[in-house]
Order: structure tokens, then C-alpha cells, then sequence
């Protein structure tokens, strides 16, 4: 079955990952503001593939819902008290 | 005057046993005259005394609670005491043993119902089976070409591991190799230029949807490929564990993510030294 998915060897993985961390730095250090951190998107975007891309975004949301959580947070709480 | 006693006496006049007949007779006479008492009971093999005194009756051993005795309530205190604490013992020592038994009981069942019988295809194209490897330590992770970060993080802990063990003479090599969860994408040739790039060591593994459905089962090898975004391009999810396989091709531990490679090392070294007993 044809993909026109990229496949990544080791030196590109490499690059994807520092392009990802650096994006996340970027959001950690400016409060989740996307807004400032458009250059490092960019860079991210280009060198991994979009399923990567969202792959590691919704494993960032997730680790960081389950630090909160373990400080006490409970995402059902808020949500039925919203 | 007549002694009663109630024993036999017995005769040592020379008149023989006619008179110790007579004698036995008189004696008969005495004892169903008078009855037996607690006063007048002797031990036999006494002599008979003629005086008119009254012998001296020998000491009878004393009736219970009479003086001084084994038991009392403290040496039964005692024994009780020692009786529970020993009982105790037994009991959590036979709990210790029963527990030891049982995850002996487990560890076998769970090594007996993983591994066994596969065939697939290497990445030159080869066709290989289970009956390849059996001899050898074997080091197995299941994964896929496109993975984005884990595979590949797993892989290099693993290809270290493999060269801790190697170092040492003293034990046999350890053969790693790579299955693939994604048979649709990861052909031989796809397979071999992904396992290049960690180790010549690193076996890599595919073949058919069907061939792939039987190792995984074999090893309960949880997967699932995910939605196909716009390239066509898929994550797979799949259970991320590392299988040591003994020489007989069965499972022997498994490590997780969690674990170094130097832990593994251990942890096989250990393993290889428990299967030679």
C-alpha cells in the first residue's frame, strides 16, 4: 500500500526530536502562548511528520495532565463544576 | 497370733511341697476371711513376721496432689506457652512456603504459555522459524520502521545491553532482534535499513499480516495501528517490552521501559546462570 509518508533515519530523527524540544521549551518558557513561539513551529513542522507532530503534542498534554493529577487535580471535578 | 497377709508366703521347711501345699491352703483360708486393706497391703517376697508387733508397712508412692509433683498449673502454663509459640512458628513458616510455591506455580505457567512456534521473513528476505534460534539467548523487542521516538530509544538500550553480555566470555552471546508491528509499511527491505543504523548485531524481522498475527500472539504482543492522517501515515500503538527467550525458544523475563540497559544485563546474566541448574 503506497504512503507518501516520510520515512526518518537516524540523523533526521535526531533533528526532529531537537526541533520538538526546542518548540516545547518555547511553550514552557512563554506560558503555553503559541503566539510567540511561531519560528519554532515552523521548524518542528518541517522536519518531522505530521503524524509525529501530533503524536508529540498530544503526549505533551497528556504528561502534563497527569503531573497535575498527581497533585490532586481531577479533570471530571472542574469539568462538572464549570 | 495370726498375721494376715495377703500375699503367698512362701515355705523353706524342708518338708517340700506337700507343705507348701498346706501352707498355700491356710493362707487361701486367711485371705477370703479377711478382706484386703489399704493398711494391711504389702508387697509380696516378704517374710512373715512372727512377733506380735506390727511390721512396718514400706512406703507407697504418694497419691496425686499429694506433695510435690511434675505438674502444676505453671509447667502447664509452660508448655502451653511453648506449645503456641512453636504452633505459630509452623503455621507462618508453612504460609511462607505455600506463598513460595505459588509464584513458582505462576512463573512456570506464565514461562511455559509464552513463546513457541513462528516463521517469518529476515531482512534479506529469508525465510526463518523459532527452530533457527533455539541454542541461543535471544533479546526480542516488537516494533515498527516509522515509530516516532520509543522503538528507537528501546533498540540502542538494547543493542547495549547485547554488548555488556558479549564483553564477557564466561557466558553465552545474546542474539537482539527486531519484529515488526506494521507488516503493510516494513518490508525487508524497509526493515533492513532501519535495523542498520543500530547494530550489525540486530536481527530484523517481518513477513505477512498472518505470520505477524501468529509471533505476536505467541508472545501476546498487544497492537493496533492507528487512524491514516493525510499522507497516509499511521502510529502504531503496541505494548513496549523486551522478551528474554531462552535456548529452548520459550520466554524467560521481560523488561519494560523503565528498565536500563544495564539492568537488563543483570537481569540475563542471572538468567542464563538459573537455566544451566
Amino acid at each position: 500500500m503506497a504512503t507518501t509518508a516520510k520515512y526518518l533515519n537516524k540523523t533526521e530523527r535526531a533533528a526532529c526530536w531537537k526541533h520538538r524540544d526546542s518548540y516545547f521549551d518555547c511553550l514552557t518558557l512563554n506560558n503555553e502562548d503559541a503566539n510567540k513561539c511561531v519560528k519554532q513551529f515552523k521548524d518542528y513542522e518541517d522536519s518531522c511528520p505530521k503524524a509525529w507532530v501530533i503524536h508529540f503534542l498530544r503526549k505533551r498534554s497528556f504528561d502534563k495532565m497527569k503531573e497535575q493529577m498527581d497533585k490532586g487535580f481531577d479533570p471530571i471535578d472542574s469539568k462538572t463544576k464549570a | 497370733m495370726a498375721s494376715i497377709f495377703s500375699c503367698v508366703v512362701r515355705s523353706t521347711s524342708t518338708a517340700g511341697i506337700s507343705a507348701w501345699r498346706t501352707n498355700l491352703s491356710s493362707v487361701n483360708r486367711m485371705i477370703h476371711k479377711s478382706p484386703v486393706t489399704k493398711a494391711n497391703r504389702v508387697p509380696c517376697g516378704c517374710r512373715r513376721n512372727l512377733s506380735t508387733e506390727s511390721p512396718k508397712l514400706p512406703q507407697m508412692p504418694p497419691e496425686p496432689g499429694e506433695g510435690k509433683s511434675p505438674v502444676t498449673w505453671k509447667s502447664v502454663g509452660i508448655t502451653l506457652g511453648l506449645g503456641g509459640v512453636f504452633l505459630a512458628g509452623m503455621v507462618y513458616w508453612k504460609s511462607i512456603k505455600d506463598a513460595a510455591i505459588e509464584k513458582e506455580k505462576v512463573k512456570t505457567i506464565g514461562k511455559a504459555s509464552l513463546g513457541g512456534e513462528w516463521e517469518l521473513v529476515d531482512s534479506t528476505g529469508k525465510v526463518r522459524t523459532d527452530k533457527d534460534f533455539h541454542g541461543q539467548w535471544i533479546l526480542l523487542y516488537f516494533g515498527f520502521t516509522h515509530c516516532p521516538d520509543v522503538c528507537p530509544e528501546e533498540l540502542e538500550k538494547i543493542v547495549e545491553a547485547v554488548d555488556l553480555i558479549d564483553e564477557r566470555k564466561d557466558i553465552p552471546n545474546l542474539q537482539p532482534i527486531f519484529i515488526t508491528v506494521d507488516p503493510e509499511r516494513d518490508t525487508p527491505k524497509a526493515v533492513a535499513e532501519y535495523i542498520a543504523e543500530f547494530s550489525p548485531k540486530l536481527i530484523g524481522m517481518t513477513g505477512s499480516v498472518a505470520q505477524i498475527e501468529k509471533v505476536t500472539r505467541a508472545f501476546r504482543v498487544f497492537f493496533s495501528a492507528g487512524p491514516k492522517d493525510d499522507d497516509n501515515d499511521y502510529i502504531v500503538d503496541h505494548s513496549i517490552i523486551t522478551y528474554l527467550v531462552g535456548p529452548d525458544g520459550y520466554f524467560v523475563n521481560y523488561y519494560g521501559q523503565n528498565k536500563k540497559a544495564h539492568e537488563i544485563a543483570n537481569d540475563v546474566r542471572v538468567q542464563m546462570a538459573k537455566f544451566k541448574m
